[in-house]
């Protein structure tokens, strides 16, 4: 059997898929948290180029792909579309699974289906140098290769406890010709802040937004501009190129997923894989749309895990109680979206409208199911990835409970080259030996119950 | 003696939002002093975070960690562009 379907080149998909215009009940628009108007472009024009302006509220249902964005997507695309024999072997159960290899590009992940782009429209719109925070570094390192491509200069802010622990993946910025600092600098306000009252600061991800969107809105010299690499809905947009050229191969091979499974971070490459497929539910065709998070909660084996989608305004989560073994039953927290604050509004609208299902793995289930695909295909997969594998393997023990057989499409975002450290900690027993023990527990909460509550 | 605001700041876990390993220490104070919204999702497992993140926090300060919307992403970035936007051409 054939394991690979490669779409020719001349198959590249020409225009992104925008879903917009085909929500069942639209998107609620962002406020502006200073005029709680919905930001004009007044407000977004200091910090994106205006044709990502257009494309963020666009209602067009398909947004061509400039020339110059293709021939670079050429490079690593179209992606293989690969079925994961050896791993439906290993679950011996009634699925097919096929993955969607998104590790083949340069950096390594999904991320420079949207880097390019944006790179590409600043520098069409004049724009000399691009700013971004990162995390990880993945992203950083996509948009550091993206701006190779259009000879713009990219400044990268890295939380600095990344930066730290992180080298190689600052070592790539450096290698496309970024500048990646780490944050907090004191080439910012927000960063000479924090450094004033803690100069060991390990920064955060918030303050390296600020310290990005702050050098973008400031510099006076180099026309500047401010990049994120996922959440917002041109960022999704252009992950759209993933699930078009699934589709044509799944079509090459003559079948159609009964569910399709993405990771979600952010949502970029859960809405890359499943938004072309969102498009078929809503027109009526059967999918199930499996969006994959982290919770560091270990739900299955430790107790009941409440989860609710509706508040009091009906549009956050209510999350969440846990029982745990201890006898403590924390409140449940009505807090603005615990889960989904960092979620892209166009997931969050497609998960209130019951397009997209959310489910939640923890840390162990997901190495576990990562070290089971990498010695099957062989694949050592990012950490974010392994929360989508874990999702197949649970659908696939579904499947085979319901003695039903299944078709898994699952987006397989980018290698864990770089995160080798994490699997150092999993096979090292790190991860398992996790929870505190219940003495030191005791312990401690017993030396907090003397002292008088805080007022 | 154990010192009760930092009992349990060396243990580590990783954090989704950044990709990589933080000690407890990072999570009880990323947010201005306060912890993450999401400490106590991640933390469950490892000890009674609520429990002990109730005890160390005042009403106000467990209110503005757990109980306060967060800014979604873009609002983030509004904030930020409106605090600097006065001082920048662009
Ligand atoms: C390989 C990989 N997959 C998934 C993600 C999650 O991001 P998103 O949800 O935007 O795809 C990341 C984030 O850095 C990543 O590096």
């Amino acid at each position: 059997m054939a394991r690979k379907t490669i779409l020719p080149e001349d198959q590249i998909p020409r225009q992104w898929y925008n879903i917009t215009p085909d929500l069942p009940h639209g998107l609620q628009p962002p406020l502006h948290p200073g005029t709680l108007q919905p930001p004009g472009p007044d407000d977004l024009a200091p910090i994106f180029p205006m044709p990502l302006i257009e494309q963020e509220v666009s209602q067009e249902r398909w947004i061509d792909i400039p020339e110059p964005v293709l021939d670079v997507y050429r490079i690593w695309r179209p992606t293989p579309l690969v079925r994961a024999v050896s791993f439906e072997k290993f679950l011996d159960a009634p699925v097919k699974i096929y993955y969607k290899n998104e590790g083949y590009s340069p950096p390594g992940s999904h991320k420079p289906n949207t880097a390019v782009a944006q790179a590409y429209f600043n520098k069409e719109f004049g724009i000399k140098r691009l700013c971004t925070e990162t995390g990880a570094g993945q992203w950083g390192s996509a948009l550091a290769f993206a701006c190779s491509f259009f000879d713009l200069e990219c400044k990268v802010f890295m939380v600095r406890i990344s930066y730290d622990q992180k080298p190689y993946r600052r070592l790539m910025m450096m290698t496309w010709g970024a500048t990646c600092v780490a944050s907090p600098t004191d080439t910012t306000d927000a960063g000479r802040k924090i450094l004033e009252t803690n100069p060991d600061s390990p920064g955060s991800l918030g303050l390296a937004i600020s310290e990005a969107v702050e050098t973008a809105v400031t510099s006076k010299d180099i026309p500047t501009r401010y990049c994120l690499g996922s959440v917002l809905n041109h960022v999704l947009l252009h992950q759209t190129v993933v699930g078009q050229e699934a589709k044509k191969q799944m079509e090459m091979v003559g079948d159609y997923p009964d569910v399709v499974i993405g990771c979600a971070g952010g949502g970029s490459n859960f809405a890359g894989l499943s938004f072309p497929f969102a498009q078929d539910k809503i027109n009526g065709k059967e999918v199930q749309i499996i969006a994959a998070e982290p919770t560091s909660c270990p739900t299955m084996t430790r107790g009941p895990f409440a989860y609710d989608l509706g508040d009091v305004a009906g549009m956050t989560p209510l999350l969440a109680m846990f029982t745990l073994g201890h006898d403590f039953v924390p409140p449940p927290i009505h807090a603005g979206g615990l889960r989904y604050h960092g979620m892209a509004p166009l997931i969050s609208q497609l998960i209130r409208d019951g397009i997209i299902e959310p489910r939640a793995y923890h840390n162990l289930e997901t190495f576990e199911a990562g070290l089971d695909w990498a010695k099957t295909e062989g694949y050592i997969s990012a950490p974010e990835t392994n929360h989508a594998l874990a999702a197949v393997i649970e659908v696939a023990k579904e499947a085979k409970e319901e003695g039903k057989e299944k078709t898994i499409l699952v987006n397989w975002s980018g290698h864990g080259l770089l995160d080798l450290a994490a699997y150092e900690d999993y096979l090292a027993g790190k991860l398992t030996d996790f929870a505190l023990p219940e003495e030191e527990i005791k312990r401690a909460l017993k030396a907090i119950e003397g002292l008088p509550k805080p007022q | 003696m154990l010192d009760v605001k930092t009992a349990f700041d060396e243990l580590e876990t990783r954090c989704p939002q950044l990709g990589g390993p933080v000690p407890f220490d990072y999570c009880r104070k990323v947010a201005e002093g306060l912890p993450c919204s999401r400490a106590l999702i991640c933390w469950e497992l490892h000890f009674p975070v609520g429990q002990y993140l109730r005890r160390i926090l005042t009403e106000e300060e467990w209110k503005k960690a757990f109980e306060t919307p967060s800014l979604s992403r873009l609002e983030r970035i509004l904030s930020a562009a409106d605090r600097f936007r006065d001082q920048g051409g662009g």
